[in-house]
């Protein structure tokens, strides 16, 4: 049989106690040593208490002064626990209850602490993987709204055309390198002497008439449209929207203000600029479509080096190379990849750039 | 003669002589630790003032207590910064004839105890970063508040230190400290923070102020700490987090914290609110 050892603690005691045996006999609780002492079940007090709150601490009046036995070890509370007559039963069922409940919620807590740690690891080490995904849950009416909010912007600023001989062109080359999309596509051409592409959030894609007038020829276009198509198909916008998203929400959390959302997402709209990351990433699936396309992927590269050399002549292309950074490296990147593609002929475009521009002009002439 | 004023080697094992100590100082305080020839004790880093010429000095990894292996000690070494103390702790012999001196310092304004473990049960419970230095294999460890609401609200947090064993362990807190000595069932409010020291069978609970005014304008917050009996526990008037507050927010608003207080927060505000906006705004908005 078990000895059942506590600390006896009474008035006349140290305060830390004395280590004492005890058991039960019957209906009443014997305890042993110098403070032999006999108290009967029905006087005491059952609790569940000490530093770790799974002590089981029994406590009883003797001639008006408090008295009480601590019960600290697993064993001998099992065993106290075990003997106690019936006139306790209930009081232990509730502190073994008390006990287990506090266990149960510190595993608890314990386990979500580590699903919480492994998420937010998980979630920081395939960062980019879950805001691709989140991007793919956006429906695409949803995709198409937030486009056509950023058209508007576009709109205070430029005139957009959507019709007439060099929209005709754009939306040519651009059916040709978006086939069998899930987007339905929209082109822009945007009446300014500006080298820039843009590409918003479900099909709607932008060339600025600078760009058509200082390309060489149509595979320079083409290129430039095909990195253009890949910022919508692999949803950078809305990647890039979802990103901020994210830290507005952390902010909102925090800060306890629902307008930061609103900030962030409004900054977010007016800002057309992609990571490097994305843009190497548009750059290859541009230069993939372009082969698959059947259109000579080397006029991407071609239109960034004849940016390049001519920046200083060129002042309007300031507002693409800062929004497309033409890094040495990158180039390199690009004709690499190329370098890579498998054999193929390429057939020249059919597109005559400088009728098309005629053709405008004399158009725009005779309104 | 009694045993105590044998020299410690010649006590023998079975009866450890305790640290011979004097705390001066007041609210500054200072303890002179004597060493008797052979004697050792142990103490955080940085805790020592001066010692006399002789006084070997030297540092371990973890506690010094000797019953563990080297993983154990390192896995001990690993916790100590969880319960405030450094990885490392100082050691201090006396390889000498004679008997020599050491003094520690307190690391802030407050109030040095010193504790017979043996005569506390045994154990110790106390805030974290109070334990000073003590008598050497004395055990310090983390003791873990297993109640969430008392975590939170409790006033010490999840992690409180629990010192192990048998010899002297020197206590620092701020301000006085003042001993209850709870008998079974008996119980006491204290104001969140105030706890430095509890023993083991101490039952430690929160509970809720009762009343909204109160919580609001009571100055005490939602919750008291409650302390209820069997065993003693060590109340601290001035917590270094009290302390610090009444020094560093007049520094930062530049008024004694009397006149102009409202105008004191609104200046804190402000200057919040620029150092969000130059961290957080743009240029382009």
């Amino acid at each position: 049989m078990t000895t059942i050892a506590g600390t006896l603690y009474g008035p006349p005691l140290p305060t830390a106690g004395v280590p004492v045996t005890v058991d039960f006999q019957g209906e009443t609780l014997v305890v042993h040593g110098a403070q032999a002492r006999q108290v009967p079940a029905r006087a005491i007090t059952v609790s569940a208490g000490g530093f770790e709150h799974d002590a089981l601490s029994l406590a009883w009046r003797e001639d008006g002064d408090r008295w009480g036995l601590i019960v600290a070890d697993k064993a001998s509370r099992q065993a106290l626990v075990g003997r106690a007559p019936p006139a306790l039963a209930t009081q232990m069922g509730r502190y073994l209850r008390k006990v287990d409940a506090l266990s149960l919620k510190l595993r608890v807590l314990v386990v979500l602490a580590a699903m919480l740690v492994v998420g937010v690891g998980l979630l920081w080490w395939q960062y980019d993987t879950a805001v691709a995904w989140a991007a793919r849950q956006v429906p695409p009416d949803t995709e198409a709204r937030i486009g056509e909010a950023g058209l508007e912007q576009v709109r205070a600023n430029q005139t957009l055309l959507s019709d007439g001989p060099m929209v005709d062109l754009v939306r040519d080359i651009g059916n040709r390198l978006s086939q069998g999309s899930r987007y339905d596509y929209e082109w822009f051409v945007a009446d300014t002497d500006a080298i820039n592409a843009l590409a918003l959030p479900g099909g709607k894609v932008i060339v600025f008439r600078g760009l058509i007038e200082n390309a060489d020829r149509a595979e320079l276009l083409a290129g430039v449209l095909a990195h253009e198509i890949e910022h919508v198909e692999q949803q950078h916008s809305l990647r890039n929207l979802i990103h901020s998203a994210g830290w507005a929400a952390v902010l909102t959390v925090t800060l306890g203000d629902a307008s930061g959302l609103a900030t962030v997402l409004i900054h977010q709209m007016g800002n057309m600029r992609f990571g490097r990351k994305l843009e190497a990433q548009a750059d290859l699936g541009g230069i993939q479509a372009l082969h698959e396309a059947g259109i000579d992927p080397r006029g991407l590269t071609a239109f960034f080096e004849q940016i390049q050399g001519d920046t200083a002549a060129l002042p309007d292309a300031v507002e693409f190379v800062s929004s497309h950074p033409l890094t040495r490296n990158r180039i390199e990147q690009v004709n690499a990849a190329i370098d890579a593609l498998p054999e193929r002929r390429y057939n020249a475009l059919p597109h005559d750039l400088a009728a098309v521009l005629a053709a405008s002009e004399s158009e725009s002439q005779s309104e | 003669m009694t045993t105590n004023d044998m020299p410690a080697h010649e006590a023998g094992a079975a009866v450890p002589v305790k640290l011979q100590h004097t705390i001066s100082g007041g609210d500054l305080p200072y303890i002179d630790i004597t060493l008797p020839a052979g004697g050792t004790f142990v103490t955080e880093p940085g805790a020592m003032m001066s010692m006399d010429d002789g006084v070997h000095m030297d540092t371990v990894l973890g506690d010094g207590s000797q019953d563990r292996g080297f993983f154990g000690r390192l896995w001990n070494a690993i916790k100590r910064p969880f319960s405030g103390e450094s990885m490392f702790s100082v050691v201090f012999t006396n390889p000498t004839d004679e008997t020599l001196a050491v003094t520690l310092a307190a690391p802030y304004p407050g109030t040095v105890m010193a504790v017979d473990l043996e005569a506390a049960g045994g154990s110790l419970i106390c805030q974290r970063g109070a334990y000073m230095g003590g008598s050497k294999g004395t055990r310090v460890g983390v003791a873990f508040q297993k109640r969430i609401r008392v975590g939170l609200f409790g006033g010490e947090g999840f992690l409180m230190q629990r010192l192990e064993g048998t010899g002297i362990v020197f206590v620092h807190a701020g301000g006085s400290l003042v001993e209850h000595k709870l008998t079974p069932g008996q119980a006491l409010r204290v104001d969140s923070g105030c706890l430095a020291a509890l023993q083991a069978s101490v039952t430690y609970d929160i509970k809720y102020a009762g009343k909204i005014k109160t919580a609001f304008f009571g100055g005490e917050g939602l919750f008291f700490a409650n302390v209820t009996g069997p065993g003693s526990v060590w109340l601290q008037s001035m917590p270094l987090k009290r302390l610090s507050a009444s020094v560093v927010g007049p520094v930062l608003t530049g008024n004694n914290g009397r006149g102009g207080g409202l105008w004191g927060k609104v200046y804190l505000l402000f200057i919040i609110a620029i150092f969000l906006i130059a961290v957080f705004g743009s240029g382009e908005l």
